[in-house]
């Protein structure tokens, strides 16, 4: 039988790049417990194994082992779907972006990427209108008056942040003139100027990358922007009444969401995979293509980093701060930005 | 292959929108209606339209079901405040629009299986061109063929969204 080793290779790409983005959340949940509690003076988990590094794994054991409790008069279904809706989009996501430079083994090309889609920043957008509905339908169903308005803060929020989202990468598309994701890398790549400084997305288009970087914040819904949450004010909000490893798959959620956004980040404005000097464009040797990825997820840890360490500086925006922010700074900024690159033929 | 994806799309669109209009709960109505959207997205991506397909979720599923949402929430129906049954004349109105609909709809769809209709369409219509469903072929088209469409839709939109404002806005007492 003739074996179809490019569709293996691809059965394989989607395999690893799930099980990858899976093992690293547990590292995310350590850094984010060790770094907060140096910025907080203390010194985080250090009891279970070698300096802590073993807790989320004692925490994971911990969510399987709790009791899981449904509460009455919930609406059992929704109650179930929910955490695995709010799971699995930030996971789709990770789908399209580019994470490395492509790279040929034997005649057998291998990209880093587990779907080089013509639309790809669109089905970016398309998941991220879709990854709200999780904690929408978790605080819905679970029954309880925090939740309710967890769950309603949570629809307001991701709808007047998406607008925004929408409008910054439009002007992305413009600068690319593609909606590939890997023509949006590519125009990255170039100097700028005849420069050896590379034409990242951030030095040309600032603003889109401040609206971006603002909105993402929003729609991972982590601090500043955590109001679906906001513990002081809803107890839990939209996951108040799950536990085990419901509550564990929201919380794993939250985090893959902070990956993904990372990545969409560094995809988008941080010139993907590219760094100048360390890897080369066009060369498609095996050790280029590593480089690649190991420069792909410096960045992306770089920026994970960013995320954790604005949680733990700023303090919860009110909700009508919320609001205003969104529709009447970003969303004004992001439209100027458009007609600035339409005018500037920024590329 | 093509024909049972499409079949599972259509089957999955259908079958979600008997749901909306016959389940009681608005929530799980709401959500067959995304389940609908996603159905139809498809059909559009088969249709080799993956501009379409991905704005139909982006916008009706992602953006407009949010709204629904959001209100169905704000409002919270217990039970007994949806309302009951229709008076019986009701019922039999919308039976009759019913069946109406059903006999228009299924014209195209009779004509193609009788043949004529679909002879006629294929020697009318030229075969659709392979990029015409891509982001960039929209694009031109809306702002070159179909330019004066695209600007008398904005003005469109912009006067409903001044006029929804107007309305949401509150009334001074003078």
């Amino acid at each position: 039988m003739q074996i179809n080793w490019q569709l293996v290779i691809d059965i394989a790409k989607a395999v690893i790049v799930f099980f990858g983005i899976l093992t690293c959340i547990p590292i995310l949940v350590y850094a984010e417990r060790k770094i907060c509690a140096y910025i907080q003076d203390r010194r985080g988990p250090n009891r279970v194994g070698p300096l802590g590094l073993l807790q989320p794994v004692a925490d994971a054991i911990k969510s399987f082992f709790k009791e899981d409790y449904t509460p009455s008069h919930v609406d059992k279904v929704l109650f179930t779907l929910a955490p695995a809706m709010a799971f699995i989009a930030p996971a789709l996501v990770f789908a399209v972006i580019p994470f490395g430079h492509l790279m040929e083994i034997k005649g057998y090309k291998i990209l880093p990427q587990v779907f080089d889609m013509n639309i790809g920043i669109l089905f970016v957008l398309m998941i991220a209108s879709l990854g709200g509905y999780g904690l929408i339908l978790g605080g819905w169903s679970s029954n309880n008056k925090y939740s309710l308005l967890g769950g309603l803060r949570a629809s307001a929020q991701m709808l007047s942040y998406e607008i925004a989202m929408g409008l910054a990468v439009i002007s992305i598309i413009m600068t690319a003139g593609s909606t590939r994701m890997a023509d949006i890398v590519g125009v990255q790549t170039q100097g700028l100027w005849g420069t050896c400084i590379p034409a990242w997305n951030i030095i040309t288009q600032p603003i889109a990358f401040i609206v971006f970087l603002c909105t993402a914040f929003a729609e991972t819904n982590r601090l500043p922007f955590d109001l679906a949450e906001g513990d002081s004010e809803l107890i839990g909000g939209y996951h108040t009444e799950y536990s085990s490893m419901k509550f564990a798959m929201f919380f794993m959620g939250e985090y893959l969401a902070v990956l993904t956004m990372s990545a969409l980040i560094v995809t988008l404005f941080l010139g993907g995979w590219y760094f100048p000097g360390i890897t080369e464009v066009g060369n498609t040797s095996l050790l280029n293509g590593i480089l690649s990825i190991f420069v792909f997820g410096t960045k992306v840890g770089m920026l994970v980093f960013f995320f954790i360490w604005t949680r733990w500086t700023l303090p919860r925006f009110r909700y009508d701060q919320l609001m205003k922010l969104g529709w009447k700074i970003l969303l004004p900024l992001a439209l100027f930005n458009i007609i600035l690159t339409a005018i500037l033929g920024l590329r | 292959m093509t024909d049972t994806i499409f079949m599972v799309f259509a089957v999955m669109s259908i079958a979600s929108a008997i749901a909306v209009v016959t389940w009681r709960n608005p929530v799980h109505c709401v959500l067959a209606l995304i389940a609908s959207f996603a159905g139809v997205a498809g059909l559009f991506y088969l249709l080799s339209a993956p501009f379409i397909a991905v704005m139909q979720i982006i916008i009706y599923a992602g953006a407009i079901i949010v709204l629904f949402l959001f209100v169905i929430m704000l409002l919270n129906l217990k039970k007994n405040e949806m309302g009951g049954d229709a008076p019986v004349q009701d019922r039999l109105f919308t039976v009759f629009l019913c069946v109406i609909t059903v006999i228009i709809l299924s014209i195209p769809v009779v004509a193609t299986f009788t043949g004529t209709f679909y002879d006629q369409y294929k020697k009318t219509f030229p075969k659709p061109d392979a990029n015409l469903g891509i982001t960039e072929t929209i694009g031109q088209e809306i702002f070159s063929a179909h330019a004066l469409a695209f600007e008398l839709i904005s003005i469109l939109i912009i006067a409903a969204l001044i006029g929804a404002i107007y309305l949401a806005k509150k009334r001074q007492r003078g």
